[in-house]
């Protein structure tokens, strides 16, 4: 961050895209929890 | 933001996506391995169940099967010790049946003589059978005669009774007439009287003997004649005396004789001549 805007920026469209891309990881997570509670937890 | 800050934060959106697709892709295509384990663990399991209760059924099988076989066995032992009793048996009927043929070809040829001396009887019964029609009829004349007969018997029999009773009735009559004739003394006896009708043979012969009565007169007179001359009781002889030296002969009498012996004679006095008396050596004749 630069220290000479004492104001944040205005969210532009990448900020839109972390948005997404946090989201995605999120889901991402999701179904592999589901993935692996298919199989207990268990990994041997 | 610099262009590289850019960069990576659409870098990092286009791998979260792709983070994102693949973990979704895997979640929704990829096979439950797991439960296809318990799955076939289960049925491994089950499978393992079923081979031990087969196994189990089998030996129970086996074993039952060797118990059925070993029976078999003893059976076909005990079988193969009657077999052979049964072999020893069969040579034995077998003799049997052989002297049975003999006897049967025997009984066999008897049966043809039967057969053939029965078919003979059967002729010679059909022959009997007319013979026996023929006697029948003769049997039915018979009995008819028979009958006519028994008929002819009862009027018979009638006519014997009314005779028999007119025999008895004479039979009476007749005792008592001869009743009657023994009190008159005379002869009865139809034979009798039959040959003292009958005339005397011409024989002669000699005075034996002269019995006299209490008049001095010449009574019972015994002569040498007799029943070997053909006399018989009652018949009557003349008495004469022949004539000696020229002179004729005497009538002396006539006697009846009373008792007839072989060679002799007794006669009863029944006519004496009033000129002269009977006396022994005096003659007597039936051919006057």
């Amino acid at each position: 961050m630069s220290p000479q805007s004492s104001e944040d920026p205005q969210p532009d469209v990448y900020v839109g895209l972390l948005f997404v891309a946090v989201a995605a990881v999120i889901t991402g997570i999701v179904f592999l929890v589901l993935e692996l509670n298919s199989y207990g937890w268990q990994f041997k | 933001m610099s262009f590289v800050g850019k960069m990576l934060v659409v870098v990092l959106v286009v791998l979260s996506v792709l983070f994102m697709a693949l973990s979704g892709g895997v979640l929704a295509v990829h096979n439950n391995w797991r439960t296809k384990h318990d799955t076939v663990l289960g049925q491994l399991k089950g499978a393992q169940e079923d081979f031990a209760a087969a196994q189990a059924n089998a030996t129970a099988i086996k074993q039952t099967s060797q118990k059925e076989v070993d029976d078999a066995k003893k059976s076909a032992d005990t079988a193969n010790a009657a077999l052979a009793t049964q072999t020893d048996e069969l040579v034995a009927l077998q003799k049997q049946v052989n002297e049975l043929q003999l006897q049967m070809q025997t009984q066999t040829a008897l049966a043809e003589t039967n057969s053939k001396e029965s078919d003979f009887r059967n002729q010679e019964s059909l022959k009997q059978r007319a013979a026996n029609r023929t006697l029948q009829a003769a049997l039915d004349q018979s009995a008819a005669d028979v009958r006519q007969l028994e008929d002819d018997k009862f009027g018979l029999q009638v006519e014997f009774d009314k005779l028999k009773a007119a025999y008895n009735e004479a039979q009476v009559r007749t005792t008592y007439l001869e009743g009657v004739a023994k009190k008159y003394k005379w002869e009865t006896d139809p034979h009798k009287v039959a040959r003292m009708e009958t005339p005397p043979p011409p024989v002669e012969g000699l005075v034996k003997v002269v019995t006299k009565d209490k008049t001095n007169r010449p009574k019972f007179v015994e002569i040498s004649i007799g029943a070997d001359d053909g006399l018989i009781k009652g018949h009557k002889i003349d008495v004469v005396r022949l004539g000696l030296d020229g002179k004729d002969s005497q009538y002396m009498g006539k006697i009846q004789l009373t008792d007839v012996g072989p060679d002799h004679a007794v006669g009863i006095v029944i006519e004496a001549a009033k000129n002269g008396i009977i006396e022994v050596g005096d003659n007597v004749t039936t051919k006057l």
